[in-house]
């Protein structure tokens, strides 16, 4: 099937939604998306913005015509290119031969609002970004005029460009007739089965606006708290209110930084003062929208408010989606320690919107990448293929890819958690790489890499650990490495092993002075040991500094 | 020494209830295989002879203990002082299979249930109440939690702890004043479901007054059967568990009335149960002559002690009750000694009676 069709390329001006419009249209023709910028990043290893620091546009501009001959050898793709792409008349006669070309416009004015801050859009560099962009766009002009189709996006929803190419699409038989699909009923859901304490984890695109229907028949009170971050609230805040209204919730909306320094007590106490002022009873609803930090404190502060208020976890980070959204761990830091305080408190309910992936700062998302990367390589051999064979999807956060993926984690993070609900046993396979990703964490004052990257590094330690012991073959410590690598994740430790071995030593996880590590037999099979000293722990550090 | 099963599946718990026990805490945690470095919380006040006594006794079982104390007084059931004991816990190297013991009454029970709850996701917790009220009420259940300056219990979980040793020995030292109200819930535990217990009280008045451990120890068993029977019926709280409520609803209105401090709760409580009678009389539901019996056990306590304010002081503080819903007050009202029964009060006037009832 896929052979025979032909790629949809998105080009256009920066900030006309191409990467928006492009996903929801894979998702819907069920072709694979592709994202020319961030392929020419992964590729590079470094951000645009550093290419064109460091090495100078034409460098960016060549290795763009590499990605495009990539993209091009490909078929049953959205690509979205950059803006500039398709102004290489070599580029736009590849992408054409390759497929249907479609330019996304909007007049200059509303560009210039959806633009924003320019540290990442090196074009806009070094000059009134007004001025810019007209020049630009008229230097431009030429090539986009060159497309199939041209769709005007500066005064319609995503969801009607999206229609709009579709029918033209449709008009043009390069797709059949009624490819439109409705993206919400594209859900799929997982049942965690905990008992009286199961609940629902419901994975799909564009599922924000069905939340009010979603809690029908949770028994909660009609009022509540919505807990977010600012960005957060900004970009889907205010609409999930307006949807809870529409289902008769009135909720207070409650922002905290998402930051993990504010994930401390200060700031529960100051949560709690707003509970109380807000009145909540026994069957207030707390709505944590956003990241780990949001769901965590949230959480906490749900499980041990009038002892426990309903919670239903809207994450928006991948790291939340696959990890900290569900199984119920909650909790705050201490000036100790991350995480010391906290609790095993199960959501009622769990919506997680991969669409809300899109908008996550680059670094966040591979954040939560490591993670999906651990689950892999503690329970499943295939689906850690699985992302070895679908890297650039991924990258490009390909909806339909993200759906898998995030089902697949959810999935094995399910059944670890029902096995062993209070982490007696398996579920502390969970924490593989975090010992050391939690002394890395601690040990860079949390200023330094953040939870996935640290998870990323602990990983390859407790790896070598595991191939320094003899269990574990070699070849799956490399592959490990190069699939963190390809994901852009650090695999090496940044700072001194004495300090992290000073670290480890405090952590939690530490059982009667007993050091427990969880170490691989191979990708897909974990399992717990004790170190035998810590002379072998700094060993397995030296090798990855 | 007597022992109660509370059953709860895999939470389920003893409660041992016995003289010099507190000495003995070592043998008596044995079968727990707790870790070996403990966590033990209690009052200065009560750090000597008590809390030396079972540090050593554990000591002695191979156990490490890290003794801790907070302020006497409701102030210290605080976010910030249960903060405050995590994290000198942290320092002291406590690790995930230790346990945290408190010893104390139910402030101590309830803040270092809360920590235990919360201190790396939940750590055993072992209650060594010394008041009577803790012995009887507190102490069983598995509820803690702390006060925040907009309300009392806002912040809390349901943790069972994991051994309960009621020393009946440690009442002994109790202050008159709390001792007799702690024997305010025992009262009600016989009112609610024990007449066999109502009756003992009646008989060993002149024991329990003063303080003979044989007959403290009976009726502290018998009251505790009482709550774990309610508590494993309704461990959440859902229903049945409300039944324990007998007295409280307008014990709180009386509590907040004449403001914290200047009557204990369980005064409180004992004015909210003759209320409570009063208006099941009224009703029919109740024979005159078990509220008599109520009134002169009481009595015979010296409760409530303090008189009850007027009914016009109470009904504000009564509608703003966590339990009126909808402005209609929920009340659990009584068939006579060892029966209890829910029935709403809409009629405002029925209930300035049964007060006026009381306070002649």
């Amino acid at each position: 099937m896929k052979g025979n069709k032909r790629n949809i390329i998105l080009t256009g001006f920066m900030a006309t939604g191409k990467s928006s419009v492009g996903r929801r249209l894979a998702v819907m023709l069920g072709y694979d998306f592709l994202d020319l910028d961030t392929l020419i990043a992964a590729e590079a290893g470094m951000p645009i913005s550093q290419i064109f620091a460091t090495q100078g546009e034409a460098a960016f501009r060549a290795l763009e015509s590499r990605m495009v001959d990539r993209v091009a050898g490909r078929q049953g793709c959205v690509v979205a290119t950059g803006g500039g792409t398709i102004v290489n008349q070599r580029n736009l006669e590849t992408l054409k031969r390759s497929g249907v070309v479609v330019t996304l416009t909007a007049d200059p004015d509303t560009l210039v609002a959806r633009i924003g801050p320019t540290d990442d859009r090196p074009m806009l560099w070094g000059a009134d970004t007004r001025e810019r962009v007209r020049l630009l766009l008229e230097q431009r002009a030429q090539a986009y005029a060159r497309a199939d189709l041209i769709v005007d996006a500066s005064a319609q929803t995503i969801d009607q460009v999206v229609k709009h190419i579709l029918d033209f699409l449709a008009l043009h038989h390069v797709v059949a007739k009624g490819a439109t699909a409705n993206l919400p009923a594209m859900a799929e859901s997982l049942r965690l089965v905990l008992g009286p304490r199961s609940y629902e984890v419901i994975i799909g695109p564009s599922l924000l606006g069905e939340v009010g229907t979603l809690i029908q028949d949770l028994g909660l009170a009609g009022t509540g708290i919505l807990v977010t971050n600012p960005l957060d609230n900004q970009r889907f805040g205010q609409r999930l209110v307006r949807v809870l209204e529409e289902a008769k919730f009135a909720v207070a909306c409650i922002e905290i930084p998402e930051q993990e320094e504010e994930k401390g007590l200060e700031r529960l106490g100051w949560l709690y003062r707003q509970m109380a002022t807000h009145r909540l009873e026994r069957r207030s609803p707390v709505f944590a929208l956003g990241g780990v930090v949001t769901g965590e404190l949230a959480g906490f502060a749900a499980a041990t408010y009038l002892r426990g208020l309903p919670l239903i976890q809207i994450p928006t980070s991948l790291i939340a989606q696959v990890d900290s959204s569900i199984g119920g761990k909650v909790g705050v830091n201490l000036p100790e320690g991350k995480n010391l305080v906290g609790a095993f408190y199960q959501p009622r309910l769990v919506v997680t919107d991969v669409e809300t992936l899109a908008a996550l700062e680059e670094r966040e998302f591979r954040a939560g990448l490591a993670e999906v990367v651990k689950i892999a390589a503690i329970r499943d051999r295939e689906f850690f293929a699985y992302l070895e064979g679908n890297v650039e999807e991924v990258l490009s956060r390909d909806l339909r890819v993200l759906v898998r993926l995030v089902r697949r984690a959810c999935e094995i993070k399910a059944s670890i958690v029902e096995a062993d609900e209070w982490e007696t046993d398996v579920r502390s396979f969970l924490n593989f790489g975090h010992t050391v990703g939690h002394a890395l964490e601690a040990a860079t004052l949390y200023r330094g890499p953040n939870h996935g990257e640290a998870v990323a590094v602990g990983m390859v330690v407790a790896t070598t650990l595991s191939v320094q012991r003899g269990m574990c073959p070699g070849e799956d410590l490399s592959r490990l490495k190069a699939l963190l690598q390809a994901f852009g994740l650090p695999i090496t430790l940044p700072t001194d092993p004495a300090e992290i071995t000073r670290f480890v030593r405090y952590d939690k996880k530490i059982q009667s002075g007993q050091i427990r590590f969880v170490l691989l037999r191979g990708v897909g099979d974990a399992t717990v040991a004790s170190l035998e000293t810590l002379g072998e722990l700094e060993t397995a550090l030296t090798a990855c500094a | 020494m007597d022992t109660i099963r509370v059953n709860l599946g895999n939470r389920g718990y003893d409660i041992h209830i016995g003289s010099d026990l507190i000495t003995q805490v070592g043998d008596l945690v044995q079968p727990l295989s707790l870790g070996r470095h403990l966590g033990l919380v209690t009052h200065p006040a009560l750090a000597e002879p008590y809390g030396s006594v079972v540090a050593d006794s554990l000591r002695r079982a191979g156990h490490e203990v890290s003794l801790l104390t907070v302020p006497p007084g409701e102030e210290s059931k605080s976010l910030e002082e249960a903060v405050r004991l995590s994290r000198a816990l942290v320092r002291a190297r406590l690790d995930r299979g230790s346990a945290l013991i408190g010893l104390g009454g139910g402030v101590i029970g309830d803040l270092s249930g809360f920590v235990a709850a919360t201190l790396y996701r939940g750590i055993p917790f072992i209650n060594l109440p010394t008041t009577l009220l803790a012995q009887v009420d507190s102490s069983v259940g598995g509820k803690t939690g702390v006060n925040l300056p907009e309300g009392k219990n806002l912040v809390g979980a349901f943790h069972q702890p994991h051994l309960v040793v009621a020393d009946v020995l440690t009442l002994r030292t109790l202050p008159e004043r709390e001792f007799r109200s702690g024997l305010v819930e025992v009262v009600k535990h016989g009112m609610i479901a024990d007449p066999v217990l109502f009756q003992r009280l009646e008989e060993q008045a002149d024991g329990i007054l003063a303080r003979d451990p044989g007959t403290l120890q009976e009726i502290v068993r018998r009251s505790c059967a009482i709550k774990a029977r309610v508590v494993e019926a309704d461990e959440r709280e859902a229903g049945l568990r409300a039944m324990l409520n007998f007295g409280h609803t307008v014990g709180h209105a009386v509590e907040a009335a004449l403001g914290y401090g200047a009557i204990t709760h369980g005064e409180a409580v004992a004015h909210g149960m003759l209320v409570a009678a009063a208006l099941s009389v009224r009703r029919g539901l109740c024979p005159e002559a078990d509220a008599v019996r109520l009134r002169r056990l009481l009595t015979r306590f010296g409760l409530p002690g303090v008189p009850l304010p007027s009914p016009e002081s109470l009904e504000t503080y009564m509608v703003s009750d966590k339990k009126a819903r909808d402005g209609v007050l929920q009340f659990v009202l009584t068939r006579g000694v060892g029966s209890v029964t829910f029935a709403p009060v809409f009629d405002r006037d029925e209930l300035r009676l049964a007060l006026q009832d009381v306070r002649r």
